[in-house]
């Protein structure tokens, strides 16, 4: 299952101009790259610090997994990717964690685990399904 | 989040690599029994896999059968890549990956991240997501 090299590269590739464009971005950043990787029946599934059940949203549903990134963009928060892992299931599909850090004034003020589901459609990489667990704060 | 002892998080990574190494070791369903105390009786989660749309919310009793019948078909488990954050004294969010194999051969591949509470002085998993990454 790990037995794809080229793929894996190619991915890591596409994935890092994400972060980057994530990460460095500013008010006036155009996040339409950012946008068009959002697959067409893309589903989150968000756990904050309770027990309760994920949230589920659904891009169908007009949930659009990016206001709260312009909000953020516009405010002065940077952000930065921790201990990614990506695993191919095959060479049109990849599964991937990291852990995502805001930060504001050099302070860490918040830090969210994500695993993302993404699949190749066209050629070109789209999320399809992502959770999202909040750590802190 | 970085003003916590650092003896909490060995603390509780202690705890956390004596069940891993329970489950590593299962190799009977009666050997499963010590684990199951650690699942709260609330304890559910959510699975997503290949070809699924939406995550699929499963409780304690799917999450608990779904291990006896891995291990009671001979495969063994391991973890990689695990990643340990506390919330605060009492909580404790990690994520992993599980591998299932069988003999030699990975067989499974999931990403868990799982949720843990301090209750009554014990910790408890209260909360997990899993992505199967490839059977």
């Amino acid at each position: 299952m790990n037995n794809l090299p080229e793929a894996l590269r190619e991915f890591t590739a596409f994935h890092d101009r994400l972060s980057q464009l994530a990460a460095m971005g500013g008010p006036e950043t155009d996040l339409g790259p950012l946008e068009a990787a959002i697959h067409e029946s893309y589903h989150g599934a968000y756990s904050n610090t309770g027990l309760a059940k994920p949230k589920t949203f659904d891009k169908r549903e007009g949930y659009d997994p990016f206001v709260a990134m312009r909000k953020a963009l516009g405010s002065g928060h940077t952000t930065r990717m921790e201990n990614r892992t990506i695993r191919m299931r095959n060479e049109d599909e990849a599964v991937v964690f990291f852990e995502h850090v805001v930060v504001k004034d050099g302070q860490d003020v918040m830090r969210n685990f994500f695993v993302q589901t993404y699949a190749k459609v066209d050629g070109a990489w789209k999320l399809t399904r992502e959770t999202m667990e909040q750590v802190a704060p | 989040m970085n003003h916590l002892p650092e003896n909490l998080l060995a603390a509780f990574t202690a705890v956390h690599d004596r069940i891993n190494e329970l489950w590593a070791t299962a190799r009977t369903v009666a050997d499963l029994e010590p684990l199951e105390a650690f699942c709260h009786e609330t304890y559910h989660g959510t699975y997503g896999g290949p070809g699924l749309d939406k995550v699929q919310p499963f409780e304690r009793k799917d999450g608990l059968e779904g291990v006896r019948q891995a291990i009671a078909s001979g495969n063994t488990t391991r973890i990689e890549n695990r990643t340990i954050r506390m919330r605060s004294v009492t909580e404790a969010v990690v994520f992993f990956e599980r591998i299932f194999a069988k003999g030699d051969r990975d067989v499974a591949r999931l990403f868990t991240v799982e949720n843990w509470r301090l209750v009554d002085g014990a910790w408890k998993l209260m909360r997990e997501t899993v992505e199967q990454v490839a059977e």
